[in-house]
């Protein structure tokens, strides 16, 4: 009974596996190093960022191959199924996920953040702290295939969402210029959506380990 | 019509050799059930015993109680010819009597009921090819041999014979396997279209083909060579196939283990 079959298909979902991860390293070390980045109007770290961003672009289309051609070719079940159902859904939230570091990276080469007071680069040194956070527990929850980190996420989330809200709150007071609050406005709804997307992929891992 | 099966503490026996062991289920009417598992893992053995025909097998014996509608099969003074009878099989390998023709070979089980009356038969012939798909294609030729027949055709004609005697239940054992792709969705399509009326157990190694055509399915296995064969989980299709109970179905069904 102890035989493996199909080994060329679990080679297969093995590769999808070890690319989605080395996406979900690339997206949350992204979070991290953007926000330093940003914070330290490091144009050298941004413009290796933006370019990492190619690459992350690149494994999303690799891997929606992968997942396309075992559904066409391997009538995959149960877990298998439920892998590449999930990984079709994760992807794309990688791959946004992976635009928006980059976004917040682009804004450290026009320098914004000489421009803002002390209380809005702590508000902007938080959100990219809480994301980065969630970003990493999210990598960690698929690799252990942790469907309770859903639950998790959805928690830190609402953390993020407060920053927002107080960040937003802030810009309106009319301290800075408003090209400067505009941009810092944009910057924070990216670090909402990055908070968006974690919580969505945690979903997506719950399904993986649960069906549900 | 269709009836509704119970299957309490089933073992069956070839000689020495325990081949299924306590085996409980329930199989709905107007569904279709499939039986699926590992070469040797006792789910033909257990199609078998659902209308006696384990036994015929020498040596082979059969212990537990098969309720169809609450009225054991294996109850003593029970006609095994008259279960076979209400619950109709259909085999692997078409066997339609080669040299009998079409119309004969549909007849042939109510013939053998006695049915006699000739305006009848036809109207039976008819019904039963029309239920099996095939008569738009047999009937400028029922008088011709059923072994003239294509595979599939056959496989049809098999199932119109079947029928043909109103069972309430029919049994299938790999009715597929030796037929082409297109001829399977065929026989496939029409098990969805049969299933309003009997209750279908099929029992397939093609698990695609079990998701396709199942409402509900059953995994067997068998833990070693030697042991005997057990049910391991039966549930809806859908959830066996995408987050069964059980870790030896999932590792059956996703080849984990062959």
């Amino acid at each position: 009974m102890a035989e493996e079959t199909r080994v060329g298909f679990h080679k297969d979902l093995e590769e999808i596996d070890q690319k989605v991860l080395r996406l979900f390293a690339m997206v949350a070390e992204g979070v991290a190093k953007a926000t330093d980045a940003f914070l330290a109007n490091d144009r050298e770290a941004a413009e290796s960022l933006i370019e990492t961003d190619a690459v992350i672009d690149q494994l999303y289309c690799d891997v929606e191959e992968l997942v396309q051609r075992q559904f066409a070719t391997q009538s995959p079940m149960a877990r298998d199924m439920r892998f590449l159902l999930s990984v079709l859904r994760i992807v794309p939230e990688l791959e946004r996920s992976g635009d928006l570091a980059e976004h917040i990276a682009n804004r450290a080469t026009r320098g914004v953040s000489d421009n803002v007071t002390p209380r809005i680069r702590g508000l902007i040194e938080q959100m990219g702290h809480v994301a980065t956070q969630m970003w990493r527990d999210a990598a960690d929850a698929y690799v252990d295939r942790d469907g309770e980190a859903a639950t998790r996420l959805a928690e830190r989330d609402d953390e993020l969402d407060e920053l927002h809200s107080s960040l937003t709150a802030e810009l309106v007071t009319g301290q800075i210029r408003v090209p400067i609050a505009l941009e810092m406005a944009l910057i924070a709804r990216f670090y909402e959506r990055l908070g968006d997307h974690a919580v969505n992929i945690g979903e997506r891992i719950r399904y993986i380990a649960e069906g549900l | 019509m269709a009836k509704r099966i119970d299957v309490e503490g089933l073992n069956a026996w070839y000689g020495g050799f325990q081949a299924l062991a306590d085996v409980n289920m329930t199989i709905e009417p107007k569904q279709v059930t499939a039986f699926i598992g590992p070469s040797g893992c006792g789910k033909s053995t257990f199609l078998r015993s659902l209308n006696r025909m384990h036994e015929v097998v020498p040596g082979a014996r059969v212990a537990g109680r098969v309720l169809l509608d609450d009225q054991d099969i294996y109850a003593d003074g029970v006609d095994p010819v008259a279960v076979r009878r209400s619950i109709g099989m259909v085999f692997q390998r078409p066997n339609p009597f080669p040299t009998m023709s079409v119309r004969d070979n549909v007849a042939a089980g109510l013939k053998l009921n006695g049915v006699r009356k000739k305006s009848q038969l036809d109207d039976v012939v008819e019904r039963s090819l029309r239920q099996a798909g095939l008569w738009d294609e047999v009937s400028h030729r029922l008088n011709r041999p059923g072994g003239g027949l294509s595979g599939g055709q056959q496989q049809r004609l098999c199932i119109a014979r079947a029928i043909a005697v109103e069972p309430e239940v029919l049994l299938m054992d790999e009715p597929c396997s030796s037929l082409d792709p297109i001829s399977t969705l065929r026989i496939e399509d029409l098990i969805g279209e049969l299933k309003d009326e009997y209750t279908i157990v099929i029992v397939t190694h093609n698990m695609q083909e079990a998701a396709r055509v199942s409402d509900v399915t059953a995994f067997f296995n068998i833990a070693g060579a030697g042991e005997p064969g057990r049910l391991i989980e039966c549930g809806p299709t859908t959830k066996i196939f995408t987050k069964p109970d059980d870790t030896r179905t999932e590792d059956y069904i996703t080849g984990r283990f062959g």
